[in-house]
């Protein structure tokens, strides 16, 4: 009961989360022997406050000659509270630098939903869900990082972690499951936590030997959705079929009003489509356009519905836009070059991603030649 | 005398401390520069001017505008805080000052266009870090330099130089040098952007008092236009934008001097073009200040 208590302090405040320490109510005491130092680091408060071209139309019922800026811009009364309110959302938007030891950041998305990133600039992202019913992971990085995690995690709740779920069978995503599931449900007589992924990451996850059996989904679904109530809202786990792998799935808070998009979405690198593990360019971009269909932005055309990607910064609407348009615009570059009899030498000589590759081909992710060919063979299947 | 001390202390308190400047009041915008460009809009695969790279060139040539309509998301896109200042320039500066010390915090602006709003930060404030959201209008901190007010603009979304395609990234970082001249005020924007720039995009733009001035409500709400198959994302494919010429062949300048780069923006470059045959007689923006007075065909 006083666990419960302390956590609802710190979900309502978590800048508070300090001023616990100080108090010398230790967290220590609750299983986290590295929490309490990790906590005496104070959130550094920096925070986000937050045409007319005329031209023919080449696309199928679309007027030619337009003279304004497009669309419908119906004179609605807009509302001043409305910018307000994004604003202060954004100020919550602190980033707690989780100790020298750690380097692992932690950051409120909005709701329940918070970001763990790093310690390194190409690290997956762990998305935690806390409240009073206890923790919910999606993704869970590598079992070496596993510790400094869960020290990131028991800044934000002392609750067991309930629920992991597995946007991929990615090492990278799944790697922490077994080593976070042990620390998180101490004593042992809490249970393990129920494991969630789409049923092919663990037909993946079989035979991998760096993969224990205890890291294995256990509550695995073959429907295109599976749903579930946690921490006051809906969670709504989906697969989204043949797109980076068979396996992948997003998961949306419905509440918190949060998407985590796994490997889907990948801000300044190009996607990992990786088609011996069943993934394609098509699924891909159907993928990124479910994303949009969920997503709603806020006043500006920004905020609204947050997305976590696999791996990269913290995004919104506008920033999935930008990326499905890449994938797309590469595909049918692509799909013309074979509709023209090009090889796949032919393809990547002819550099379609090159207006693209300053802004996507990051070291650490797949080389623009990489995607070129995953496009290639997809649409050569 | 007690009394008199204090009223002393008061009047040296008010005293500056160091120059500021009140940006407050509702400005209206000067078309005089880029007046075609700023009203109506940019003709198509008019590059002229910019630094841009091989990546931007490319990248605008691939743009349709039908993806303003199309896509929906971008129908209620605004500018970004770099193009903001250029079109549909009504604005509203206001100071945020703090009531305790009689700080300046910020200085808030309110623009027409789609009724954007921007803060730019005062009170020493760090930028975030990098992983945090971008956004539209990204984040200002301002610093004096004498009665100039320099701002620098990070986490930006990725948008456009110009409303043609040309595009910015979201890794541009934006400084801009703000002066009052009495009833006008000027703003240098320096656009640094590794993406797409090969050197840095410096452009003025230039508003005067008008206390009168009342700003409408933009609005606008998104909505589909017409059906079309999922996804969709109209484009041009490498070599098959039909419209790049135009420009060229209304205006008689060289086609290469329409594609831009940093080269054209020096006056070496006229040397190298040979010599400018204009057309025989004027047909286009040929006396442009605004958005109703362009003689466009
Ligand atoms: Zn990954």
């Amino acid at each position: 009961m006083r666990t419960r208590g302390i956590v609802a302090a710190l979900l309502a405040a978590p800048i508070a989360v300090a001023a616990l320490a100080a108090r010398g109510e230790s967290l220590a005491a609750f299983g986290a022997p590295d929490a309490a130092a990790a906590l005496g680091t104070p959130f550094d408060g920096r925070c986000i406050p937050a045409g007319c071209v005329a031209s023919p139309s080449n696309t199928p019922g679309i007027l030619g000659r337009r003279a304004l800026p497009a669309g419908r811009l119906a004179r609605l009364g807009a509302t001043p509270d409305f910018h307000h309110e994004l604003l202060a959302g954004a100020q919550q938007n602190r980033l707690a630098q989780v100790g020298a030891d750690a380097g692992v950041g932690v950051r409120l998305v909005q709701g329940k939903v918070y970001v763990l990133t790093g310690p390194g600039d190409n690290d997956g992202n762990v998305t935690v869900q806390v409240g009073t019913d206890g923790v919910l992971l999606v993704d869970t990085q590598t079992a070496e990082l596993a510790p400094r995690i869960f020290a990131a995690i028991r800044t934000l709740s002392l609750e067991p972690i309930r629920w992991i779920v597995n946007t991929s069978a990615r090492l990278d995503h799944v790697g922490g499951n077994d080593a976070l599931a042990r620390l998180g449900t101490t004593p042992a007589s809490i249970g393990r936590p129920r494991i969630v992924a789409h049923e092919n990451v663990g037909r993946r996850l079989v035979g991998v030997p760096s993969v224990s059996r205890d890291a294995w989904p256990n509550d695995d679904f073959f429907t295109p959705d599976k749903d579930f109530f946690f921490n006051g809202e809906a969670v709504v786990v989906s697969h989204m079929p043949a797109a980076a792998t068979d396996g992948d799935s997003i998961v949306f808070f419905r509440r918190s009003d949060v998407i985590s998009a796994g490997d889907l979405f990948t801000p300044g690198r190009y996607p990992a489509i990786d088609l011996a593990a069943g993934g394609g360019v098509q699924g891909a971009i159907d993928a990124l356009n479910t994303i949009l269909h969920l997503t709603v932005p806020a006043k500006y055309q920004e905020g609204g519905t947050y997305v976590v990607p696999g791996h990269g910064r913290l995004c919104d609407e506008a920033d999935v836009v930008e990326y499905r348009e890449m994938v797309t615009v590469v595909r049918d570059r692509v799909q013309d070059l074979i509709r023209k009899g090009s090889t796949l030498e032919q393809v990547k000589a002819a550099r379609p991603t090159r207006d693209y590759d300053a802004e996507y081909a990051k070291p650490g992710s797949p080389l623009p030649d990489t995607f070129v060919e995953a496009v290639f063979r997809s649409l050569k299947k | 005398m007690r009394r008199a001390l204090l009223l002393l202390a008061l009047v040296l308190a008010a005293a500056p401390a160091r120059a500021q400047v009140d940006f407050s009041g509702e400005w209206a915008p000067l078309y005089h520069e880029d007046g075609p460009e700023r009203g109506p809009g940019p003709e198509l695969g008019d590059y002229t001017e910019i630094p841009i790279n091989d990546a931007a060139r490319m990248r605008a040539d691939s743009w349709d505008a039908d993806r303003i309509s199309v896509v929906t998301e971008y129908q209620c896109r605004p500018h970004g805080a770099d193009y903001a200042l250029r079109g549909l320039g009504n604005q509203r500066i206001w100071r945020e000052i703090d009531t305790e010390t009689q700080r300046l915090i910020a200085f808030h602006m309110h623009w027409l266009a789609w009724d954007s709003e921007r803060t730019i930060w005062m009170d020493g404030r760090p930028h975030p870090p990098e992983g945090a959201p971008h956004a539209w209008q990204g984040f200002s901190t301002g610093l004096w330099e004498g009665n100039t007010l320099t701002v620098t603009t990070t986490h930006l979304k990725a948008n456009y130089l110009r409303r043609n395609g040309l595009p910015r990234s979201e890794q541009a970082i934006l400084t801009e040098h703000w002066t009052r001249h009495r009833d006008y005020l000027t703003i240098v924007t320096v656009i640094e952007d590794p993406v797409f720039l090969t050197e840095s995009f410096v452009r003025s733009d230039n508003w005067f008092l008008d206390p009168g001035q009342r700003l409408a409500i933009f609005g606008c709400e998104y909505a589909a236009e017409v059906p079309k198959p999922e996804g969709t994302v109209p484009h041009h494919l490498p070599g098959t934008n039909p419209n790049l010429r135009e420009f060229s062949e209304w205006y008689g300048f060289p086609f290469e001097a329409t594609r831009g780069g940093a080269e054209t923006l020096y006056p070496e470059y006229r040397s190298k073009l040979g010599g400018y045959k204009p057309p025989a007689q004027c047909e286009r923006y040929c006396n442009c200040s605004g958005l109703l007075t362009c003689n466009l065909k």
